[in-house]
């Protein structure tokens, strides 16, 4: 009976308790609606209820009145917050997880490496690639995927195989300061980025104003570029698989306008009727200059040892032959790539895990040349408890390049005295031998020499092929560990470290057979009475270099990230002090006499001096490369970052970061720099008046100012002596030192001082988005070299002499529109830049130095833009001998040597070199499972100095211009061409004139069909399991539409451009 | 409550972490940044300075020789070289004039040498001897070099007008911030003569190589001096004390005359040696040898055919006297004190 009575009490107190409560239920998925097993669903703090949902994501949580808010935790997905102040209670709560890969995926959070910001809290000005975007276009190179998909970001490939990147325009005077930092999670990368498997990152983030960079400090001068991987993933066990190939179009040598065969053999010809080779080709010099086939013809036939209708038989022949279609034939192939990747995930609320392998192939385009790329990602997450989170990785990536050296490719120069190769050269004949080609020697000379005590002193491309080989190899490991402590849910420590370790061996070993063997040896051959001896030993000779590149990096933050009173006031703030050392070890050495199989050398005598052959070189000693070199960076930085928001929508942000290296010679108080910026941002779409608005989704206005550096310089009270190895060129062997920098207390870092201002919008639904950003930025102190008077010793110092100033525009405009099946989406993009020199101390030099390779250099001028276009003015060619025309003191002029040394005023500036508006066009269009996509990228106002004919070099060194068929050849061509006549005698200052005057200037804007990409998708269940495929067809490089250049040459590529690209691939997730 | 003292606590640890940090920077931020590097604070960085042939012996002006009638250039060899060595060839002032080598790269020896001068001057650790020779180098190649600027730039030393015929800027401390105007001829050459003198005294007799040097060299580099000054007894004393240290003779019946290079880059006459890599118009190839300059010689050395190379074309080619197209024209050697 008491029991009863007992026990009645505790159920209407539990009842009592129930009235006061009520449960809530539902259901948590993923964005795909797939149920998620596992994940904490926590009451009122963590004091309060947690309940686990089942594997059917589904929930139930006993919730008291007063509670607004549930809490969903789980370690594969960003944690969320439900408002539940409004759900009727009877009803299921649908909650839908995004996992941290997604939520960047759809960039709503931007990440700095050292914090992740909602993008509704950001002041700075980021912009983010997603995921999707980086797969359109195939590449090993995660940084080749990022051009042109977001504005400000500028590509410039000019220079043959070298890739130059900016955000937002230049921003120094020095070309070693150049470039946007790049970080890999949470710190800068100290090895290739083109080992980074590309499969491995989830989306990057561009930092392009002071607020976003300055907490990266002295190194984010020019931006910054965040590479984000994948995080380990879902409760679910996921494999990822993907493939691709890639075949490429043969290399377009034959792009490079060059005169033709037959145009080179009639100047031969004009030129040995004139007696131009006589005095070289009998004088006792001329075993060292190189003659090619043609001139050898005319002087035999001359000598009558060959006669008429044999020598005008064979140079009908050769008239012709154009090199390139055996090069291309034999040396040449299609490049060949292919991918492979292979990622496992899983794990559950506890542990979370990913790896990932993939392995990429490229066969060069040179035969002989290829690439391999293997990387191994382990990466783990794991919830120690409540409080305390570990996440660790460990990355391995390895590199393994061969490539073939043979001197012949598109660039051989057969020394002796000339340029580039006679054009009607030959590799091999119609009987398929393989052809001599001559080469640093007379080859007369070396054919009198054959088969004597010395090797075969020929050399024969063809053979060359295998026996000059370069192998690199190179293993990096990248290590981190993370750890968060939560001391409060909004005060969280963490602790990382990184440690980077590279070696990398690089080996050139030529063979024996080997032209540059037999040469060396022979050079070095001593034939006297004793007999035959060898200096340089029969063998191969193999060049080693090593290198060896260890990193650590400790970074302790503190993270606050508290909302009080409901919301009303917000505080994002973190804080902490890093710690870098990197240092860097290169040892180098050759061996002679090597046998390859056995791996053994031969002792050489590396200190006398001794007599070549015949004299060929004077007097010398055995050519070598031996050295060793330590470089050491080292930094200490501390950092804070806060932002304070207001009702949601105003928001405060400031950042501060103070640095210290350890560039060598100065006083300890001198190294530390402080950086600062500050920042507002407004949402307007939060106010009360834009809340009515419905078709106004997303209004922000931000408004930032900030400094950020470059570190380059630091003042010195003492001279620098540099020591320098001992070289073979030397004539003693003591060490020896020179005198590198003289004091120069004033030197401090260059800084950048940015302002932005920005509207982003969003509007009907997302149907229409984008928006508009003006910077203004102003460089100061800027190192350059700077001209001092000579007898100082040093003709030119490092100074800070320079003063930038810059400003310009992002403007972006997205639009998605969707008819019934199809959805479009379009971006368009637009950037304006322009720097100009405010002030510069250096020295300025006649107009000469400007109007060689206009636009290919830095070359500040005091207002004029970075890389100036110069050019002479140009006033056509005189209608009675075809000679080109100037401009001076008022009159037409023919004083070449005036003309070049003129005052730069009397130039004709043109602007800049580099595009200063550029941008892109995205366009997908997508049915059903079916999607085309395609990249279009243009820019404009730019300007770019074409090559063009030089008599002087053409008689000489044998580089010759197609230009050279457009040239003036009787009265009345001056109406339709400006190529001036031949002259003989050549004079090449008439030859300089022309090629740096007006006439070869041209405007560089350009539209270019950049990416198209084709892919469809498609989902099929096997098993039980759900398969999601992929499989896509792109092209890269497809097409140049449109360039205003009327010489039809591609403005952004000095040299060849590049070909096109085809690849096709498959994916699979399941 | 604990959360607050938790706070105060881990901030107070950040400081002292971060302050600790701070004084450990100190000896982190100390490492060099390059191993190549340092500064001239030891002997043996000035000795590795002095050492520094490409920079201390290769200065010699090439413009010494390419304007004189030691050599001659027939006109097609000339017109296919550029512009400014033909108008010093021709003796031309024009602004297209921009060899300049001549004149940075003898001012370069002497930034040098004031360095070496500052850093003695600042405290070196070593033997007073060492230091003694160290300075009488830095002297002597500091004398060199002005006195090649001064053959090159400034009137002909005359005692009645040299006293405001103008004479060369002289450097006397490194910083490139410090403007200097140009002395007299007489103050220029009182220099190279003082300099020269306390060399004499400083540097020993017997040096590794000639590329250093030695007390033979001085004397002999005074000697050159006075000559080119007119004082004569002045140089034949100094011309005899040299040749009182080091007075070998090459016998040229020992050497290989069909060679193109007979004579080696140290051989036994050689007391200090200067070259030059500039002014290529002079190169073998290029530059012949006028007949009256041929005629000079007397039969002997000629016969030996050491020095040209008969040609059918009945001109003359001068072999390199030494590897590599260097010319020695500043050889200091017995030979040419004889005459």
């Amino acid at each position: 009976m008491k029991l009863k009575i007992i026990f009645g009490f505790l159920l209407f107190f539990s009842v009592a308790d129930v009235i006061a409560q009520r449960y809530l239920k539902g259901i948590v998925t993923d964005i795909e609606h797939e149920p998620i097993e596992g994940v904490r669903i926590t009451v009122g703090g963590p004091e309060g209820e947690v309940v686990m949902s089942d594997k059917d994501g589904r929930f139930n949580i006993t919730v008291a009145d007063k509670e607004m808010e549930v809490h969903f935790f789980h370690v594969g997905y960003a944690d969320k917050m439900e408002s539940i102040a409004s759900h009727p209670f009877n009803e299921d709560l649908h909650v839908m997880l995004l996992t941290k890969n997604q939520e960047i995926e759809e960039v709503e959070v931007v990440s700095t490496g050292y914090q992740q910001i909602p993008k509704e809290r950001v002041t700075g000005s980021f912009e983010g690639i997603s995921n999707a975007d980086l797969t359109k276009r195939v590449s090993a190179n995660i940084l080749d995927k990022l051009e042109g998909q977001v504005p400000g970001l500028q590509y410039d490939r000019r220079r043959t195989g070298s890739l130059d990147i900016n955000v937002r325009g230049i921003n120094t005077m020095s070309e070693g300061l150049m470039g946007p930092l790049i970080v890999v999670d949470n710190f800068p990368f100290e090895g290739n980025l083109q080992d980074i498997n590309p499969n491995d990152v989830a989306s990057v983030t561009i930092l392009k104003d002071a607020a976003a960079a300055s907490i990266w400090g002295a190194r984010a001068g020019n931006g910054v570029i965040v590479i984000n991987l994948k995080k380990p993933m879902e409760g679910r066990f996921n494999i990822d698989f993907s493939a691709n190939y890639t075949v490429v179009e043969k290399a377009r040598l034959k792009d490079v306008p060059r005169i033709s065969s037959s145009d080179f053999i009639d100047v031969e010809r004009m030129l040995f009727e004139n007696g131009y080779f006589d005095a070289a080709y009998n004088s006792p010099y001329a075993k060292l200059t190189v003659f090619s086939p043609v001139i050898d013809m005319l002087f035999a036939n001359r000598n009558e040892a060959l006669s008429d209708v044999a020598l005008e038989e064979n140079i009908a022949r050769l008239r012709n032959i154009d090199v390139r279609d055996q090069l291309q034939k034999y040396l040449y192939r299609n490049e060949t790539l292919q991918q492979y990747a292979l990622a496992v995930s899983g794990g559950n609320n506890i542990n979370a895990y990913r790896m990932s392998v993939s392995y990429n192939g490229t066969e060069g385009t040179k035969i002989g040349d290829s690439d391999q790329n293997l990387s191994i990602n382990l990466q783990n997450e794991l919830k120690i408890s409540n409080k305390f989170d570990l996440s660790a990785r460990l990355m391995f990536l390895q590199h393994i390049g061969k490539s073939d050296a043979n001197p012949m490719d598109y660039n051989f120069s057969p020394g002796g005295g000339r340029g580039p190769l006679y054009p009607y050269a030959e590799l091999k004949n119609e009987n398929g031998e393989n052809l001599v080609v001559p080469y640093v020697y007379n080859h007369q000379y070396i054919e009198t020499l054959a088969g004597g005590e010395l090797l075969d002193w020929r050399f024969v491309p063809l053979d060359e092929v295998s026996l000059n080989t370069i192998n690199a190899s190179r293993q990096h490991i990248d290590a981190q560990i993370n750890l968060n402590y939560a001391l409060t849910p909004w005060l969280k420590i963490d602790g990382l470290y990184n440690y980077q370790g590279s070696r990398a061996e690089d080996q050139f070993l030529r063979q024996q057979e080997s032209f540059y063997a037999r040469d060396l040896i022979n050079r070095f051959t001593q034939i006297n009475e004793e007999g035959v001896q060898h200096i340089v030993p029969l063998g191969a000779i193999n060049q080693m270099g090593n290198q060896r590149m260890q990193g650590q990096k400790i970074r302790g933050t503190l993270r606050l990230n508290k909302d009080f009173l409901n919301g009303e006031h917000s505080i994002n703030m973190v804080t902490g002090a890093e710690l870098s050392a990197m240092t860097l070890n290169t040892a180098d050495y050759t061996v002679f006499g090597y046998d390859p199989l056995l791996m053994t050398n031969q002792q050489v005598d590396l200190r006398n001096i001794y007599p070549t052959f015949d004299g060929l070189a004077g007097n010398a000693r055995i050519p070598t490369t031996e050295g060793f070199l330590e470089t050491t960076r080292r930094y200490v930085s501390l950092f804070a970052n806060a932002a304070y928001t207001w009702r949601q929508k105003y928001t405060a942000s400031f950042s501060a970061r103070r640095d210290a290296s350890n560039l060598f010679g100065v006083n300890i108080n001198d190294k530390w720099n402080p950086l600062w910026s500050a920042g507002l941002a407004w949402s307007l779409d939060r106010e009360d008046f834009l809340k009515e608005v419905s078709w106004v989704d997303g209004l922000r206005m931000r408004a930032t100012y900030g400094h950020s550096g470059n570190s380059g310089g630091v003042a010195t009270s003492l001279p620098t002596i540099s020591y320098v190895s001992g070289s073979s060129a030397n004539l003693t062997s003591f060490p020896r030192a020179m005198v590198s920098s003289l004091p120069n207390p004033y030197l401090k870092w260059e800084d950048v001082r940015m302002i932005n201002l920005a509207l982003s919008f969003d509007i009907f639904k997302r149907a229409l988005s984008g928006s508009v950003e003006y910077f203004n930025k102003k460089s100061t102190d800027l190192l350059s070299q700077d001209n001092i008077d000579p007898t100082a010793g040093l003709s030119s110092v490092r100074r800070n002499v320079g003063v930038l100033r810059g400003s310009g525009w992002d403007l972006k405009l997205a639009g998605r529109a969707s008819i019934g099946n199809v959805q479009s989406s379009t971006t368009v993009f637009l950037s304006m830049v322009k720097d100009v020199v405010k002030e510069y101390r250096g020295n300025i030099s006649n107009v000469g130095t400007y109007v060689a390779n206009a636009g290919g250099s830095l070359r500040p001028l005091p207002d004029r833009q970075l890389y100036p276009v110069f050019a002479l003015r140009f006033e056509g060619l005189d209608g009675e001998n075809g000679d080109p025309q100037g401009w001076r003191n008022g009159e037409v002029s023919k004083e070449y040597q005036q003309l070049l040394r003129d005052s730069l005023q009397h130039a004709v500036y043109y602007g800049t070199g580099l595009p200063p508006r550029h941008g892109s066009l995205k366009q997908s269009i997508s049915w059903k499972d079916l999607s085309l996509s395609f990249l279009i990228s243009y820019k404009f106002g730019h300007y770019f100095q074409k090559p063009t004919v030089r008599y002087h070099a053409l008689f000489n060194s044998w580089l010759g211009h197609s230009d050279f068929a457009h040239r003036w050849q009787k009265p009345g061509d001056e109406n339709f061409t400006t190529v001036p006549s031949m002259s003989y005698p050549a004079n090449n200052i008439r030859d300089d004139f022309y090629a740096y005057s007006e006439a070869n200037i041209e405007k560089g804007d350009l539209i270019r069909l950049q990416d198209v990409n084709l892919s469809y998708r498609f989902m099929r269940s096997i098993g039980g399991k759900k398969y999601t495929f992929n499989v896509f067809g792109a092209v890269n490089n497809v097409a140049l539409l449109w360039t205003a250049s009327e010489s039809g040459l591609d403005p952004d590529y000095f040299n060849i451009p590049p070909s096109r690209r085809y690849s096709m691939g498959i994916s699979c997730k399941f | 409550m604990k959360f607050i003292c938790f706070f105060r606590c881990s901030r107070v640890l950040l400081w002292i972490v971060c302050t600790s940090v701070f004084f450990s920077c100190t000896e982190f931020l100390e490492k060099k940044a390059s191993s190549a590097f340092a500064l001239p604070e030891t002997l043996k960085d000035l000795r590795a300075m002095l050492d520094n042939e490409a920079q201390i012996n290769m200065f010699a002006p090439s413009l010494l020789e390419m304007g004189t009638d030691d050599i001659y250039v027939r006109p097609e060899v000339l017109k296919a070289r550029p512009q400014a060595e033909q108008l010093i060839y021709s003796w031309q002032q024009s602004i297209l004039r921009s060899e300049i080598a001549s004149w940075n790269l003898p001012y370069r020896v002497i930034m040098m040498s004031n360095v070496i001068f500052e850093a003695l001057d600042r405290g070196v650790e070593g033997r007073d001897a060492e230091k003694n020779i160290i300075r009488g180098e830095a002297l002597f190649v500091r004398a060199y070099a002005y006195l090649a600027l001064a053959q090159l730039y400034c009137n002909t030393y005359d005692e009645t007008t040299s006293s405001h015929d103008l004479g060369l800027p002289l450097r006397v401390v490194s910083d490139f911030n410090t403007i200097y105007a140009r002395s007299s001829v007489q103050e220029t050459y009182d220099l190279i003569v003082s300099d020269f003198k306390t060399a004499t005294e400083a540097l020993p007799e017997s040096v590794a190589l000639p590329t250093r040097p030695s007390k033979a060299a001085a004397y002999g580099a005074l000697a050159r001096t006075y000559l080119i000054m007119g004082r004569y007894d002045d140089a034949k004393n100094a011309a005899e004390s040299a040749l009182a240290i080091k007075n070998d003779l090459l016998d040229y019946n020992d050497l290989d005359a069909s060679s193109n290079f007979p004579f080696g880059v140290f051989h036994d006459e050689v007391i200090y040696n200067a070259y030059t890599t500039q002014g290529l118009l002079l190169v073998a190839s290029r530059a012949l040898i006028p007949d009256d300059l041929y005629a000079s010689y007397d039969e002997k050395t000629v016969e030996s055919n050491c020095f040209l190379i008969n040609q059918r074309m009945a001109t003359l080619f001068l072999k390199e006297i030494t590897a590599e197209g260097l010319l020695p024209i500043f050889q200091v050697s017995a030979r040419m004190n004889y005459t």
